[in-house]
């Protein structure tokens, strides 16, 4: 009896404890996988795809069937294993309780659906044929109430119960004989007959779980707005106030720019129909319903606030990780409110900081970049109260930047100085420093904003006293040196230039100053290495250049993490081989091994290869892997962001390597061997004899990609591209990468 | 001599000849190449020269000139992953159709200073020639394919030397009844000034090399040529001669043959050292 007591005294103390864990936001961890790993995680694309081959789907012959089913596993096996999905979380957990209770006595729905985070700032929720339905925590974020959440559970559950996904495929494939145009127009038709069908059939079943029909149409709210903030929460003209920091209030006397989302918009050619026409439907849906709201109805539960703090949280993570700075201070502006101790948010504004202070010394690119994704990101426009704080940011001059930048990541880090994030924030902050010509720590005050102020009303009086406290006329290069320190032309605070007042404590820190100095030496020889090689021939500097090159991938790598390749075998189309490219992905961790063991060194795997013999943590690795991976190698050579350096140490203990390899292949066979071009050529024999030889001979097209990261330090050590016209076949891709391995290998020249 | 020796000591530096280990193929950078090469030059078949003679069963019957084949051996060093150098010996065998006609013509001053112009309507059959060939080549990798393994082309320049190992052909004459002047037409049939030609040869070829193993390597591709043979001078006098084929005939035929097989077919493997 007494030993029964005690195991339900432990279990319940263990729930207890976990429970005070989760509620901890000011030590949140970010989400992470618990529990028995769930079958759909457990089972290999290629036995999945197998599985659905044996089901009987009558409404497609045998090559539409096999197409369906193997690209349809492909693509969401690469959702379920993109490391953005959780499961046995705290919100997958109330998903799934969620989602249970609303098919509770379907018999057809019952114990069928598996719902599962998807880590992501956008805003959606999405199901698939084998009944996973997958909610982003950026939904949750902007969700006001449980009842939205229903709904949306609701809506997708529809989804699969009416099996659309199918049924697209179907309408999509079965006339072959429309343009492209006319394919276009007609599928997109009848998709937005599905959701509509779908959010019609959805209202009934929130109502079935005793949810307020008032929240149902807000829901729709939710979506117009969701590319705004998850809160409209008036920025305070004090929030960057601090004892050493003033910024006048005239920083932020922007005019607010105006929310310009219509819930009425042309949904021609879109999947979805416009929310207009969804919020109408919905409306008349309810109306059909006399009792609603007169019978006893489901309150919101604490639990769902608590689900949606986690999913802000993780809003808060995503956006630095993908290098959006204003959004990420924004969020972090709206959780300080509550969790103002919180260390996660702490770290991340000192991320986020880094990210704006990098723009000072990222290098100009060419005009072709600006096109790119990363850079139309940057240009992103903001409405509502966000633009508040990102005109105040932009208005903020370079020094200004890297000044309030400093401030924030120099107070993080006195917070907590055991803090390794935050330390490695600093001494990053410090490198941007060291590299901007903006920066002359020589030019700003060691008084703050208050004590200059008190210090100049002081010169004041004594000179109304009589003494003298400036000459009386400044020739025109003091006149200069004095507005370069934040002076007015009357001797005066330039509030404008309020920074130069605000890291006086920061200069009087030696230990800090001691630290600056040693980042500016190694950078001044940095410096002093690049005027030499200015004074180079070509031929010297190519020379250096390529020995550079070289040297760069000798790492001295006896041991290393090797990560589960991004593996593509792509078609003429551009589409997936599916089949083919898990034989190439298999192909290539057996020759890594193979060379390895030839090389001497010591692999050890991160892989989804036995993806039965992975548990929680297993994937837990993987997804921190990925997440730092993604963000590491995206403009490595301009980043300065700092990786979550214990986790990552963790693993590197874990593992016992040091180093992490990762790769990206894609191959492809795609001759030019299109139509004109083969009658051109069959017509000019004689160039025909040349040209279709070299291009059925070099037609394979194989792209690689290397990267090796530092577990140590979080930093990419190494990025290696090739492109080959070569198949993937074993030795091509072993001896590939023996030549890799062999390099990695070898120790650094030290002359 | 002096060739076989500049060979010999250029394969022992290509042996011992080390750099950076990341070079190669599995990290092995000499390669040694054996191939077969060949063409069946059909148009010039079909368009071009009328179809010459082999003999068979004793006699000579028409027969096209497909015959141009050729086997290669090379030493190669990787140097730097896209780049490689070889030397390579080859030799080439192919032939030549001497006639344009059913018909031998002469044309000489005899012992008495009288010129003589003899005809004989007579076949004769292909002459065979061997063409030896010492090149050194550049191997240039397409992208980032390393040598041996991948897409590369070759660039090379060599020294010919075209040579003739059957000059006793079989001559038939048109009517039967005049085969009694054979042997004396055999006796002078070829020019002995043109027992061997040098020449030259400028390549350049594209081949993809698939492994095999982590020695050995499979390859397959195509090469254009253009020969220039070196003599013009000395054999291309309009000059008399007892001989029904002179040395500036044979000499102007195997040019021109040449020039005509300028693109050919060849596959082989390659095996790392």
């Amino acid at each position: 009896m007494i030993k029964r007591i005690r195991i339900v005294f432990l279990c319940s103390l263990l729930g207890v404890s976990q429970g005070m864990a989760q509620e901890d936001f000011n030590h949140y961890q970010p989400l992470c996988n618990k529990g028995p790993v769930p079958v759909d995680f457990s089972v290999s694309t290629l036995n999945k795809i197998k599985q659905d081959g044996k089901e009987d789907l009558k409404s497609l012959n045998i090559k539409k069937k096999q197409f369906f089913v193997e690209q349809i596993n492909y693509s969401i096996d690469e959702i379920l294993f993109s490391g953005n999905v959780t499961f046995g979380d705290t919100i997958s957990h109330y998903l799934q309780k969620l989602g249970d209770k609303l098919v509770a006595g379907n018999k057809e729905l019952e114990g069928k659906l598996r719902f599962y985070t998807y880590n992501s700032t956008d805003a959606n929720a999405f199901s698939t044929r084998q009944g996973i339905v997958f909610v982003t925590t950026g939904l949750i974020a902007q969700l006001t109430s449980e009842a939205q959440l229903a709904f949306v559970l609701s809506h997708e559950i529809i989804h699969f119960q009416e099996h659309h996904v199918l049924d697209l495929f179907e309408y999509a494939t079965k006339e072959k004989f429309y343009s492209y145009n006319e394919r276009t127009r007609f599928l997109s038709n009848y998709s937005r007959e599905n959701e509509l069908e779908a959010d019609w059939m959805a209202v009934k079943m929130v109502h079935d779980a005793g949810y307020k029909s008032s929240e149902l149409n807000k829901t729709f709210d939710v979506l117009l707005y969701s590319y705004l903030p998850f809160e409209e929460m008036k920025f305070e003209k004090t929030y960057f106030n601090t004892a050493e920091m003033y910024v006048p209030e005239m920083y932020f006397d922007f005019k607010r720019t105006e929310i310009s989302a219509k819930f009425r918009y042309n949904d021609y050619l879109m999947s979805h129909p416009n929310l207009a026409k969804r919020k109408e439907q919905v409306a008349e849906q309810i109306a059909k319903f006399r009792d609603w709201d007169g019978n006893m109805l489901y309150k919101d539960s604490s639990a769902f606030f608590y689900v949606r703090d986690v999913a802000r949280f993780e809003y808060v993570l995503n956006k630095v990780y993908e290098e959006e700075p204003v959004d990420a201070l924004y969020a972090i502006y709206i959780l300080e409110k509550k969790y103002p101790e919180s260390v996660f948010l702490s770290n991340y504004k000192s991320q986020a900081w880094l990210d704006l202070m990098k723009t000072v010394v990222q290098k100009k690119k060419s005009d072709y970049y600006t096109f790119l994704p990363s850079a139309k990101r940057k240009m992103k426009y903001y409405e509502g109260q966000i633009s508040i704080l990102n005109q105040f940011l932009n208005a903020l001059p370079k020094q200004g930047k890297l000044a309030m930048g400093l401030r924030v990541i120099y107070d993080a880090y006195q917070k907590d100085t055991t803090n390794l994030v935050a330390e490695k924030c600093l001494q990053t902050a410090m490198q941007i420093l060291v590299k901007s010509d903006d920066f002359d720590l020589s030019k700003f005050s060691e008084r703050n904003y208050a004590q200059t102020l008190a210090y100049l009303s002081e010169k004041r009086k004594a000179a109304t006293m009589g003494e003298k406290t400036q000459p009386d006329e400044l020739d025109k290069y003091a006149v200069i040196e004095n507005q370069s320190k934040g002076m007015t032309d009357g001797f005066q605070i330039d509030s404008s230039k309020f920074y130069m007042y605000g890291i006086a404590d920061i200069i009087r820190d030696s230990s800090f100053m001691a630290k600056f100095k040693l980042h500016n030496t190694k950078n001044s020889q940095l410096e002093k290495k690049n005027d030499e090689f200015n004074l180079m021939t070509d031929i010297e500097q190519a020379d250096l250049e390529s020995q550079k090159y070289d040297e760069a991938a000798h790492l001295k790598m006896d041991s290393v993490l090797v990560f589960q390749p991004a593996v593509f075998e792509t078609t003429r189309s551009s589409g997936i081989n599916v089949c083919k490219t898990f034989k190439t992905r298999d192909l290539i961790f057996k020759e890594m091994a193979g060379n390895a063991a030839d090389l001497d060194i010591h692999v050890k795997t991160m892989n989804l290869q036995k993806l039965d013999t992975l548990n929680a943590d297993d994937w837990n690795n993987y997804a921190l892997l990925q997440r730092s991976l993604t963000r590491a190698i995206s403009d490595h050579e301009n980043d300065f962001f700092v990786l979550d350096v214990p986790d990552l140490n963790r693993v590197k203990n874990q593992f016992g390597a040091g180093k992490l390899l990762f790769m990206e292949y894609q191959h492809a066979y795609t001759p030019d061997l299109h139509f004109g071009n083969v009658v051109l050529f069959t017509v000019l024999l004689p160039v025909g004899l040349v040209y279709f030889p070299i291009e059925i001979l070099s037609g394979h097209r194989s792209d690689w990609q290397f990267y090796v990261l530092n577990l140590q330090t979080g930093e990419v050590l190494l990025s290696r591209a090739y492109y080959a016209n070569e198949p993937s076949t074993k030795h091509f891709i072993g001896s590939r990468l023996y030549g890799m391995l062999n390099q990695l290998k070898q120790a650094k020249n030290e002359n | 001599m002096k060739i076989k020796n500049i060979l010999f000591f250029c394969c022992l530096l290509l042996v011992f000849w080390t750099e950076a280990q990341e070079t190669g193929y599995y990290g092995r950078r000499v390669f040694l190449e054996i191939d077969g090469q060949g063409q069946i030059p059909l148009l010039q078949n079909i368009f071009g020269e009328r179809k010459g003679y082999v003999s068979g069963k004793g006699s000579l019957h028409s027969s096209y000139n497909l015959l141009d084949i050729a086997y290669r051996a090379s030493l190669n060093m990787a140097i730097t992953e896209s780049v490689g150098f070889g030397l390579e010996f080859s030799q080439r065998f192919y032939r030549v159709n001497l006639q344009s006609i059913d018909e031998l013509t002469r044309n000489f001053q005899d012992t008495g200073g009288n010129m003589i112009t003899q005809y004989l309507n007579a076949r004769v059959a292909y002459l065979p020639i061997r063409e030896t060939v010492f090149m050194p080549r550049i191997l240039v990798a397409l992208d980032d394919s390393r040598i041996p393994c991948g897409f590369a082309s070759e660039i090379g320049v060599g020294y010919s030397l075209i040579q003739f190992p059957d000059r006793d052909l079989t001559v038939e004459t048109v009517n039967p009844g005049e085969s009694s002047v054979l042997p004396a037409i055999k006796k002078h049939l070829l020019d002995p000034r043109a027992e061997e030609f040098n020449g030259m040869v400028f390549m350049y070829g594209f081949r993809m090399n698939y492994p095999l193993t982590k020695r050995i390597l499979f390859h397959i591709g195509f090469r254009y040529q253009y020969a220039l043979q070196f003599g013009k001078k000395k054999f291309r006098r309009m000059d008399e001669s007892e001989y029904w084929f002179s040395a500036r005939e044979i000499w102007s035929k195997v040019n021109l043959r040449r020039q005509l097989g300028i693109f050919s077919f060849g596959t082989g493997l390659t095996f790392t050292l």
